[in-house]
């Protein structure tokens, strides 16, 4: 063997050492960090290193990126070499390059210093600027410089733009080293002047379109900059802008490719470039386009409307900026105003003001610009110049959210959305392989095929769509105005099943918007079937079945669309519906998991697409419901109930202060009575699960003011008398609770009175669950308000709402609420018993016969509490239970001879 | 065509050792054959190593003793990879198939291939490996080992006795008289390798 061959086996021993060291280190930084310093100076090691631990990752592992890294490294290097190597400026001053003597300096960057410097050979005095480049460049990149200059000169003499300082000539001088001349700008960087001139917003956007028409006259003659940032930018004291160093950094750092191949240390060079404007691909020694510098008008733009950088890297060393740049998602420009602590930095751009202006369509316009994936960003500066127009013009931008859709998707495969969305999968699986086959003859023919039975699904559809939707549902409300029409609904709805039954949206050749038109009409008829609102028949069941198809149709249309946000909102209603019936009828955590995807999809929607107000008035719903369900008192449990009702809150209130229309305006009032008024228990819990009274009555006397004002308006609604009536009932509740007996039953009493006028008016199971529920708060307030109890009164009541809840569906019976209310009904039918039984003037027989009464009545209510133990607890239970048990322990005392 | 390309290799420099790669060659093609013949199933092959064969078959025949089981496995391993190189060889440059002991050989390719792959990139489901075990070049993998040979021997006899030997970590830590943890390393180190040159753009 000869000694190369030694020292070959030698290092890669050594390699082998340092990578088996490495690969028992699972967090990627600390391994990159471990081989750096096992390698300590030398490089080559190193590289190899890295490149075989990238190869074990099919994604690219972006940390061990051997491209990436290395040239970061050695970039790092160059910068922190650069002191030593640096030109002695004062040297310059005086000298001749060309027809040009140099006169004083402007500035030092990172690519070199720039002189003012004079035209010595004619009669005028033409100022020039003259930039020397560094000379730690390779000597490889050095002595290409001139010969490309005279390439490319003729190219970017064609650079003739009154925004761009025009490069007017360029050579080496005697040291070898690269000089440009340039025209002369008086003025200051862009970031500077718009703190010192305190720009508003629309003048920097002005400006920035400026920038833009420049950057897209050059890419125009496909000149890229490719090093675009602030100090590139001047403003002349006319008030123009002035790009500077068009085309030279492709002059100084000739494309990635051609030095790869030829000397791959000249790599290095590229971080002389500015690391923060620099985009992912120029990060990644990627090929290089025009989409380069759209990235970088979105960083300045970025720095423009926030004076920030759009990364959180760890430290200012080139190497963080970078990861920072390539691995991390940009902060969106309107959390930086927000969140950020540099006040006196954004004197003039971090005002609340231009954080509402930056919210939406501004903070997408940037992200589209600084999209990762160059494909993405703008197709041209010009297309991002006339966004920011459309903005300002206040028509809508054609920057969309882009994270939506994916953020769906991934949502979509986090939770398992069984049959439904696998089906889905399955659909557009076939729908690819359809359009990718090779045999495209018989692809076409299915796609005819397809077509054509597409048009007919849709006449079909129209026909049945008009019989499901305008006849049967319109019929429906209207029938819900004449008492005693129960039964015909009910059939109404039932042939409604039949129509929706009939649309056969099994194929692929169905379109989102049939599909969404079906959901929407099953949702419609779970609604009705169902008892989330006012408006249902109480068959839980059967509302159940009905959210489930319109669910699957509704998430097979989002799949499709999926930044639909009528789609959306459709599919979160529908889960809001089934989570609430589900609920209702017991099965507490099939309800939490139904209302919990509600929740996500909601807030995923309403977060990234903030117009969608319907969505987000149904994600507070949902939230309410979704706190209405989860009982428990554990500090997470507790931390949930609180955090979601501020969360919903929050949104209905945000919806309010925006510019909706009426009809929205009263959907949203009367949801955020819901809300407060449901959540205002939960809302004021205190971390030890004890309640603040304060905000407790403060959001349940809120909701009551809400829901009057929109009754007023419209007293002759039947929804906004059904949210009075519900807000005064959870406002009674709560008064009960804390005991305010009096105040309790005032709330009740109106609430009662209202349900009572609503049930006698459409008869509808649900309305009437909800006057029993009244009547038990009622009778329970009075018996503690009034002195003497009146016990005939309540008696009288008490008997009422026992004829209602006989009556109700089967599948209502055995909701909680119902189960509640009869409990507390019973109980309350023992109490008078009890009462009736003290009375002097009753013989001991009577006695006897009232306690053994009291006592039944206490059974029944035990037994109707014991069911209760899922929803309530069973500590709840219990109390309730022992209660009882005090109280059978009472009428024995009361009568010896009780049994 | 195919003892020249076996001799041809550092390892059969020996002449001996030559005659019994020539020898191995032939008896592990006809064992591959019958292994891999239409009629017989994959499953029937998977607790039997080739090599193994191979050895209890030469040891019983008269002109080609092996010497000793070890070194008569490192050698086996390594022809079995010359057996599918050149089967690899072939295919490319007729593209002709259909007969026995083509389609044979192909389902020897497959099977080592998706054996490969499960190596190198244990984290995939079989699925998957099998798809991208027909990609699998094994003239690149080949050439990825040679390469690898000239950095350690040790570490290119460890990927093939893993490969195409189809012995555990275990066996080739007896088959090369070292410990097992070196043969671990080695093959850490031997995967990234290879796949990394794998992975590679094809040089021009």
């Amino acid at each position: 063997m000869s000694n190369d061959n030694i020292d070959v086996s030698q290092r890669w021993e050594r390699i082998g050492e340092i990578i088996a060291a490495a690969l028992d280190i699972a967090d990627p930084v600390k391994r990159e960090s471990l081989v750096r310093q096992e390698c300590g100076d030398d490089t080559s090691t190193y590289r190899e290193i890295v490149s075989l631990l990238a190869a074990d990752r099919a994604d690219g592992d972006l940390l061990s990126d051997a491209a990436m890294v290395s040239a970061l490294r050695a970039g790092a290097a160059a910068v922190a070499d650069a002191p030593t190597t640096r030109v002695q400026h004062s040297e310059w001053i005086g000298h001749r390059l060309g027809a040009y003597e140099i006169v004083r300096e402007i500035a030092t960057g990172g690519m070199g210093s720039v002189f003012a410097a004079k035209r010595v050979d004619t009669q005028y005095e033409a100022q020039v600027a003259i930039k020397i480049v560094r000379d730690d460049l390779s000597a490889r990149a050095r002595e290409g410089v001139e010969s490309r200059f005279r390439a490319e000169r003729q190219m970017l003499a064609s650079l003739n733009h009154p925004n761009i300082a025009r490069l007017i000539d360029g050579g080496v001088t005697e040291r070898g080293l690269p000089y440009f001349v340039l025209e002369y700008v008086d003025g200051e960087p862009l970031d500077r002047y718009c703190e010192t001139h305190q720009a508003s917003i629309a003048e920097r956007l002005a400006v920035f379109r400026d920038i833009c028409s420049a950057v897209h006259f050059a890419h125009q003659r496909l000149i890229v900059h490719r090093d675009l940032k602030p100090s590139n930018i001047l403003i002349d004291k006319s008030g123009r802008v002035k790009l500077l160093d068009f085309g030279i950094a492709r002059l100084v750092h000739p494309p990635a490719a051609a030095l790869n191949m030829q000397a791959p240390e000249a790599t290095p060079t590229l971080f002389a470039l500015t690391p923060a404007y620099a985009s992912p691909e120029q990060i990644k020694n990627e090929p290089i386009t025009t989409a380069s510098d759209v990235y970088s008008l979105g960083v300045v733009l970025y720095r423009l409307l926030t004076g920030e950088s759009p990364y959180r890297a760890k430290t200012t060393h080139p190497l963080d900026i970078a990861r920072a740049i390539v691995e991390t998602d940009p902060i969106r420009p309107s959390d930086v105003t927000r969140t950020g602590t540099s006040d006196d930095q954004r004197s003039t751009v971090g005002t609340s003001r231009s954080n509402r202006a930056l919210r939406g369509d501004l903070d997408n316009i940037v992200l589209k610009a600084m999209h990762k994936d160059p494909s993405r960003r703008y197709a041209s500066a010009e297309q991002l110049s006339e966004d920011i127009g459309r903005f300002l013009a206040h028509t809508p931008v054609i920057a969309r959210p882009n994270t939506l859709a994916y953020r769906m998707q991934r949502f979509i495969q986090r939770n398992r959305w069984s049959a439904t969305f696998a089906s889905v999968a399955v659909v557009g699986l076939l729908a690819g392989i359809a359009a990718t086959s090779h045999q495209a003859a018989i692809a076409r023919d299915a796609l005819a095929r397809m077509e054509s039975q597409r048009l007919r699904a849709e006449r079909h559809f129209a026909s049945v769509r008009s019989i499901a939707k305008d006849t049967i549902f319109a019929v429906n409300t209207d029938l819900r105005k004449i008492p005693g029409t129960l039964e015909v609904r009910s059939k109404t709805l039932d042939r409604a099943v039949q129509y929706l039954n009939e649309l056969t949206l099994d194929g692929q050749s169905v379109s989102p918007a049939l599909l969404a038109e079906a959901g929407a009409g099953w949702r419609e008829l779970a609604h009705a079937t169902g008892a989330l609102e006012e408006a249902g028949l109480g068959q839980l069941k059967k509302s159940v079945e009905y959210s489930f198809k319109g669910i699957e149709l509704l998430g097979r249309a989002l799949r499709a669309e999926p930044t639909n946000a009528a789609f959306a909102s459709q599919l979160v209603h529908a889960l809001r519906i089934v989570g609430s019936d589900l609920g209702t009828g017991g099965d507490l955590d099939e309800s939490k998991l139904w209302l919990q995807r509600a929740v996500d999809i909601g807030e995923v929607f309403s977060e990234a697409t903030p117009r969608t107000q319907d969505a987000r008035r149904q994600t507070a719903l949902a939230l309410t419901l979704h706190v209405f369900y989860v009982r428990g008192s554990s500090a997470e449990d507790i931390r949930r109930q609180v955090n979601y009702s501020n969360r919903a809150r929050a949104l209905l209130e945000t919806l309010l202060a925006e510019n909706i229309d009426q009809k929205m305006r009263s959907r949203v009032e009367s949801a955020l009575a819901d809300v407060l008024g449901t959540l205002s228990e939960r809302a004021s819990l205190r971390p030890d699960g004890t309640i603040d009274e304060g905000v407790a009555l403060e959001w349940s006397a809120r909701a009551v003011e809400i829901a009057t004002k929109a009754y007023s308006a419209d007293p002759t609604n039947v929804t906004t008398a059904n949210k009075l009536a519900m807000a005064h009932l959870n406002a009674a509740v709560d008064r009960v609770k804390f005991k305010r007996p009096a105040q309790a039953a005032v709330h009740a009493n109106e609430s009662f009175a209202h349900f009572k006028r609503l049930a006698e008016l459409s008869g509808d199971p649900a309305t009437r669950t909800l006057l029993l529920f009244a009547t038990g708060v009622l009778v329970q307030a009075e018996a503690d308000s009034i002195s003497p109890v009146p016990v005939e009164a309540i008696r009288s009541k008490v008997q009422f709402a026992q004829s209602i809840a006989e009556q109700l569906p089967d599948d209502m019976k055995t909701s909680i609420n119902v189960l509640r209310s009869v409990s507390v009904l019973h109980g309350m039918d023992a109490q008078l018993f009890a009462i009736e039984a003290q009375l002097p003037t009753n013989s001991s027989a009577a006695r006897a016969r009232l306690c053994r009464q009291s006592v039944e009545a206490y059974s029944l209510a035990a037994s109707q509490r014991g069911r209760l133990d899922e929803f309530d607890g069973k500590a709840a239970v219990d109390r309730g239970l022992r209660d009882i048990v005090e109280k059978i322990a009472f009428c024995r005392a009361l009568v010896p001879t009780f049994p | 065509m195919t003892s020249s390309q076996t001799a041809s290799t550092p390892l059969a420099a020996d002449s001996s050792l030559a005659a019994l790669a020539a020898s191995t060659y032939q008896e592990l093609r006809r064992i591959a054959q019958i292994h891999f013949s239409a009629e017989r199933s994959d499953h029937t092959l998977q607790r039997t190593a080739l090599i193994n064969e191979a050895y209890l078959r030469l040891a019983q025949g008269e002109s080609q003793r092996p010497t000793d089981h070890p070194s008569f496995l490192r050698l086996a391993s390594r022809v079995m990879r010359n057996i599918l190189v050149d089967h690899a060889r072939t295919k490319a440059a007729t593209k002709r198939g259909g007969d026995v002991e083509i389609v044979s050989l192909d389902r020897t390719i497959a099977h080592y291939g998706t054996q490969c792959l499960a190596d190198l990139i244990p984290g995939e489901s079989s699925e998957t490996t099998r798809m991208l075990a027909l990609e699998l070049d094994f003239i690149a993998l080949d050439q990825a080992i040679e390469k690898l040979a000239r950095l350690s021997v040790r570490q290119s006899q460890v990927v093939d006795l893993k490969f195409f030997g189809q012995q555990s970590i275990e066996e080739i830590a007896t088959t090369l008289n070292t410990s097992i943890a070196t043969v671990k390393r080695d093959w850490a180190v031997a995967r990234l390798f290879l796949l990394r040159e794998l992975r590679a753009e094809p040089n021009p």
